[in-house]
């Protein structure tokens, strides 16, 4: 089967809690986000079989794999690779916008991933997550995703970035009580470095959400524990 | 001598002639040459006051000579320094001095310098075609507009413009006086860089000590002799005495390797609190030491490895017998706990620490020690801040000592070694030169490796002068049996594929014939060593130095065909160091490790591979894993961590600069 990616991280050591990985950002997302710089890239292609077999041969000194995005599960192929380098021992981590909560229990039923992570793109409100994302039946969708994982005994983690002046650090608190309610109890937090910047200490103050240094280390840092 | 003189100031003969017996009538015996040439003067005037000034002029040149006097201009002078310095016959240096002093009365200056004077006597050693009496005579130094450069803000501190000044004139020297013309011209125009230069007259490069002897005997330097040390600040003070003296012996780095072990038996019966204390201070002190030139490294284990536990140990006050190294494992792994927490930690502005350099092994048998982990993590913490690391694993039936692997682990009494020297070849360019031919390129890398073996064979003859003299104390103490090594490096290896075969490194079939150049230099050196009785190796050496000079010029030579990275029209390209994979080829890791790791077995002086990590803050867990991973499942034997965008480690290594 084929994947469109867009390149290839040969060594992350944030992308997997505690284990050096293997990034693989695959190319599409149904969702428009106006700070979003993944879709200028260039789209490749190539089997799946293709990249198990290259995994494999690095296994002894990787053996896991992050799936992020743009949205990987916009693609078959993504959960194909997932299953055919599980079947090898690897362990995996899968991104998700949560769009897709079909794909998404698909992931979770058939233990496709050993950590998902999803990132909210606004605050959980119909019109916001418009201005944010270009699309008016995210929120749906984001919610329905959110009880895939609420419900699963898949490690989850849960992220966000800021993107004032449309989500800013005053819509976290109502962000953070929604998650709370499923069962989530961390929230890691990146900021967009466009205008409004959200300085640490509101973000600190702002309960339980966790800061992060920036939209440049998007992946970086040091994960905490997840729910 | 008074009509010689009259007639030298142009006053013609008969006049001269009157004048030198009016002065016979006037002077007496013991009478100085100063007071003839007043009397002269004052008959002269009296007879024809414009012959007086004549003559005055002529006699009226003086010097200001090196020894920083002002003397009267004496042409037999010129004649005695060109006989003893040059060898010329006398007649010919009568000549060349009568020529010049000529030439300089010309010039109608009242005060000339030594250094003019001895300009214009080389140009008359040149119009005559004495060029090699020339090469003897010249003088060294630098400009004076570079000089005031220098002093006048180029330099980052006064100690630095001294050590620049002198780094001038030792280059000059070495490359004028020391090498012979073919070295010289060969790293000159590029075939190949002898490093630190400004040294290979007077320095051995790198060492790595071994402290026991110092804990035992204590350290005679400066004004004093210390003795052995009793308790655990004497021995680290001992430790950083060692390297303080070593400065003037060895030119580029320094290491103490196995530290905690040598310093275990010291800690003994001290708490946590005091052995964290012991470690900061090491860490301080030894850091306090670097200037920016010369390199620091320190080598830490987990505890005892196995092949030093029977070892007997240096006990406080220096004894030695009582006990083995082995009945201080607990201390020796608290203390590199202590040592990776310390440097871990930053220095007092929480900036990462950039000296030393510290080496941690990694050992299968450390695995199963209590708390192997803890250590790990801060020797990774340290990594992932930026401080100066190598990780190093040495495999089955290797010793190592800093970056330097030996065959098997004997005389463990005594484990000190270092660099003599290192000379690096320029692969890209025996490619450009090798016109496309296999045959050739060969010929050429066996031809520039005799070079190279041609001036570290001088170099140790130099040492050996050196120590003689006694003017290398910290290396003459061991000079007889620190294991010590001539290093033959290389640049540019991945340059050199891309020219040959437009591939790279990276690319299968190049990766057979990179192999196939390194073991070709490989065999050559340990043909060399078996032929010679020495120690010959080949290194990666960490420098920026080579891998830059030599792509600039080659950018000037060949710069139709030149493979090089960095911005051509810039003129600041640079080739990858030895035999590294481009930084940026897409490739995974364990491909890049795959071929790094087959030139590391052969680089028995020093190598490393560097592992790049996008991210700024990388996971400390991931890097320890990481490491474990790659001590187990490749052939790196060092490597070290870090972060794209970083132009080269500028750490130096106890393998030389």
């Amino acid at each position: 089967m084929e994947l469109v990616f867009s390149h290839i991280e040969h060594l992350s050591t944030t992308a997997y809690p505690g284990k050096p990985c293997t990034v693989v950002h695959t190319h599409g997302c149904p969702l428009g986000c106006f700070y979003c710089a993944a879709e200028d890239a260039n789209a490749k292609k190539t089997e799946t079989q293709k990249l198990v077999k290259l995994f494999e041969e690095g296994k002894e000194l990787i053996d896991a794999v992050a799936i992020a995005g743009c949205e990987p599960l916009m693609q078959s192929a993504s959960l194909e690779l997932a299953a055919q380098l599980k079947e090898r021992g690897f362990d995996i981590k899968l991104h998700t916008t949560g769009y897709y909560p079909s794909a998404l229990e698909s992931v979770v039923e058939e233990r496709l991933a050993d950590v998902v992570e999803m990132d909210i793109k606004a605050p959980l409100d119909t019109e916001k997550y418009a201005m944010v994302t270009g699309r008016g039946d995210a929120v749906d969708r984001i919610f329905q995703s959110l009880d895939v994982l609420s419900s699963s005994q898949v490690r989850c983690q849960v992220t966000t970035t800021l993107a004032p002046p449309v989500f800013s650090h005053e819509d976290l608190p109502e962000l953070v009580h929604v998650l709370s309610c499923y069962g989530f109890k961390k929230l890691r937090v990146k900021n967009y470095p466009g205008e409004g910047v959200v300085e640490p200490w509101l973000l600190h103050s702002h309960g339980e959400a966790l800061l992060s240094r920036g939209v440049a280390e998007c992946f970086a840092g040091r994960w905490s524990d997840s729910n | 001598m008074v009509t010689n003189d009259c007639v030298d100031a142009g006053i013609d003969f008969w006049t001269a002639v009157e004048v030198a017996q009016e002065v016979a009538k006037r002077i007496r015996d013991g009478v100085s040459t100063r007071e003839i040439q007043q009397e002269t003067l004052r008959v002269l005037y009296a007879m024809n006051p414009e012959a007086a000034e004549r003559y005055k002029r002529y006699h009226s040149m003086y010097v200001r000579t090196s020894r920083n006097t002002i003397e009267a201009f004496d042409r037999k002078k010129i004649v005695e320094s060109l006989i003893r310095e040059t060898s010329l016959p006398r007649e010919i240096a009568e000549n060349i001095a009568k020529e010049a002093e000529a030439e300089l009365r010309r010039l109608k200056l009242e005060f000339i310098s030594a250094p003019l004077i001895r300009e214009v006597v080389n140009v008359k050693l040149l119009e005559h075609g004495f060029e090699e009496a020339r090469a003897s005579y010249t003088r060294l130094g630098m400009p004076v507009y570079d000089a005031s450069r220098l002093v006048e803000g180029e330099a980052k501190s006064a100690e630095a413009v001294h050590r620049a000044m002198a780094a001038n004139v030792l280059k000059e020297f070495a490359l004028l006086k020391v090498l012979p013309l073919t070295l010289a011209d060969a790293h000159m125009k590029g075939d190949l860089h002898i490093h630190a230069l400004e040294a290979f007259a007077t320095k051995a490069s790198a060492f790595a000590h071994d402290l026991r002897p110092y804990l035992i005997a204590g350290i005679k330097g400066g004004s004093s002799a210390t003795p052995p040390a009793e308790h655990a600040v004497e021995a680290v003070l001992t430790a950083i005495n060692a390297l303080r003296h070593g400065e003037g012996s060895f030119s580029t780095s320094q290491c103490l390797d196995y530290i905690n072990v040598w310093l275990a038996p010291y800690i003994s019966g001290m708490g946590s609190a005091e052995i964290a204390r012991v470690a900061r201070m090491l860490i301080y002190e030894v850091s306090q030491l670097s200037n920016g030139e010369h390199a620091y490294e320190l080598g830490v284990e987990y505890g005892i490895p196995e092949f030093l536990a029977s070892e007997p140990a240096t006990l406080p006050g220096g004894d030695v017998g009582d006990a083995v190294y082995a009945d201080f494992e607990e201390e020796a792994r608290a203390l590199a706990l202590a040592i990776a927490e310390a440097f871990a930690s930053g220095d007092h502005l929480a900036k990462p620490f950039l000296c030393p350099k510290v080496y941690f092994r990694l050992r299968k048998e450390y695995e199963e020690k209590e708390g192997y982990d803890a250590y790990l993590r801060a020797a990774h913490l340290a990594a992932s801040r930026g401080a100066s690391h190598c990780f190093a694993a040495p495999h089955e039936g290797e010793l190592q000592i800093a970056n330097y692997t030996f065959p098997g682990e004997e005389v463990l009494h005594q484990l000190s070694a270092g660099m003599l020297q290192v000379v690096t070849l320029n692969l890209p360019r025996i490619a450009y030169q090798s016109e496309g031919r296999e045959r050739k390129l060969f010929e050429l890398l066996e031809e520039r490796v005799k070079l190279a073996i041609d001036a570290l064979l001088l170099k140790k003859e130099v040492i050996d002068r050196r120590v003689m003299a006694g003017m290398l104390p910290m290396l003459s103490e061991n000079y007889a049996t620190a294991r010590l090594l001539l290093g033959v490096g290389y640049v540019g290896l991945n340059e050199m594929l891309t020219a040959y075969l437009d591939k790279e490194l990276h690319d299968g079939e190049a990766a057979k014939l990179g192999e196939r150049v390194v073991r070709y230099m490989h065999a050559l050196v340990e043909q060399f060593s078996r032929d010679t009785g020495l120690s010959f190796v080949l290194t990666q050496a960490i420098d920026e130095n080579p891998a830059m000079r030599l792509a600039k010029l080659d950018h000037g030579m060949f710069a139709d065909r030149l493979i090089a990275r960095g911005d051509r029209q810039e003129g600041s390209v640079y080739y990858t160091h030895a035999s590294w994979v481009r930084a940026d080829a897409e490739l995974p890791i364990h491909q890049r490790l795959s071929i790094e790791g087959e030139f590391h077995p052969l680089c028995k002086g020093g190598a490393v591979s560097r592992i790049l990590i996008s991210e700024a803050l990388p996971e400390v867990t991931a890097l320890m894993e990481l490491s474990r991973k790659v001590a187990e499942h490749t052939k790196l034997r060092f490597w070290s961590y870090s972060h794209e965008g970083d132009t080269g480690a500028g750490c130096g290594s106890a393998a030389g600069r």
